[in-house]
């Protein structure tokens, strides 16, 4: 599979612009004097975009991560951390915000973060200030598919809170939530393709 | 899927706590008890109140989340709600129940086989029924912080079997 071809002459200037374009995956090479040079790779399919949740985060009333537990294979345990840090800013600024909404919050777009995939980031905050924070990959994603979501998921979150066991403001170590939880995404997975 | 517990028993849970915590457990130590009775209530408080603020929208301010207490919360434990609200709309609020579910079936009358004059007796008998309702005590403690809401909560028997409950909110 190509990728990338780059020639780079002995004073000239390159710029590569990697582009999606119809869905097909389009270079550009900026030549220093106006020249350009475009290679179309059309036979890269990009993956089956089912939605996929990507990752699922429980956040505390002080900013403290209780649970967090990604479903890719590939993991970036970082990265998501960092998204789901980063969509804690947005939270307080609509909680903080005098508009009225229910409990339930929709975050969109958090910007390409990286130029191939596109995450989409909802949030739920309860009254007692826990966040659920849910990553997603990107499709038409519906509102009722979301919300259906984090109501099963505050359930299993209620009941594994009332585990005596349980310490709050401490982590969730409890293995049953982790099955319950990894149900909830797999049902609804499977749900919504196309 | 909810399990079902009869009333009974849990009286006879609360009753046994109580007297293990305050006979056996803390004997010399009736303030060390009390504060540990209070601790369990609160976190039950805790639990409970995320369990049952799962379908409503936010609270607006504190008066909304006590409202809650009496009406939802109050109905969801004991199968009734709070009677009488007041406030002095500076951060204390009386909760006062005329007939409270785990007071009902003491007797508030003062064992005869106390020595001592009957004002004696009388007080004692205030004080080992007072030790019953730190638990309540601590469980609005609990649900009221979870909320976002620290305060102290006490309460006041003075009339059997009402039974009031004072929440100061701490500012």
């Amino acid at each position: 599979m190509i990728v990338c071809i780059a020639v780079v002459g002995h004073q000239t200037e390159l710029k590569i612009l990697m582009e999606k374009k119809r869905g097909k995956w389009v270079f550009s090479f900026v030549h220093s004097k106006v020249k350009s040079y475009s290679i179309s790779i059309s036979g890269i399919k990009p993956r089956a975009r089912e939605k996929m949740i990507v990752c699922i985060a429980v956040v505390g009333h002080q900013n403290n991560p209780l649970y967090i537990q990604s479903f890719t294979e590939a993991d970036d345990a970082l990265k998501l951390h960092h998204i789901v840090h980063c969509s804690l800013d947005v939270v307080d600024e609509r909680v903080n915000n005098p508009k009225k909404s229910g409990p339930m919050l929709n975050e969109t777009f958090l910007g390409l973060l990286y130029p191939t995939e596109n995450y989409k980031v909802y949030g739920y905050l309860t009254n007692t200030k826990v966040k659920f924070i849910l990553v997603t990959t990107d499709l038409d994603v519906r509102d009722a598919d979301v919300r259906n979501f984090f109501r099963r998921f505050h359930s299993a979150y209620l009941d594994a809170v009332s585990n005596p066991f349980h310490v709050p403001g401490k982590k969730i170590t409890s293995k049953t939530f982790a099955e319950r939880v990894t149900n909830i995404v797999k049902s609804v997975s499977f749900h919504t393709t196309g | 899927m909810a399990r079902e517990v009869s009333e009974s028993c849990m009286d006879s849970l609360l009753t046994e706590i109580v007297s293990s915590y305050c006979n056996v457990l803390y004997a010399a130590k009736p303030e060390l008890a009390a504060r540990r009775i209070e601790a369990i209530g609160y976190q039950v408080g805790h639990q409970l109140s995320e369990r049952y603020t799962m379908e409503r929208p936010r609270f607006s301010d504190h008066l909304e989340a006590i409202k809650f207490i009496c009406k939802d919360f109050w109905s969801e434990l004991f199968k009734k709600q709070i009677d009488n609200l007041k406030t002095n709309h500076r951060g204390t609020f009386v909760l006062q129940d005329d007939k409270f579910a785990w007071l009902s079936r003491m007797s508030g009358e003062p064992s005869t086989e106390t020595r001592g004059s009957a004002q004696e007796a009388g007080n004692k008998a205030a004080e080992t029924t007072g030790m019953h309702l730190y638990f309540p005590c601590g469980i609005i403690r609990g649900a009221l912080s979870n909320l976002g809401i620290p305060c102290a909560v006490s309460a006041d028997i003075s009339n059997l079997p009402a039974c009031s409950f004072v929440i100061r909110i701490k500012v």
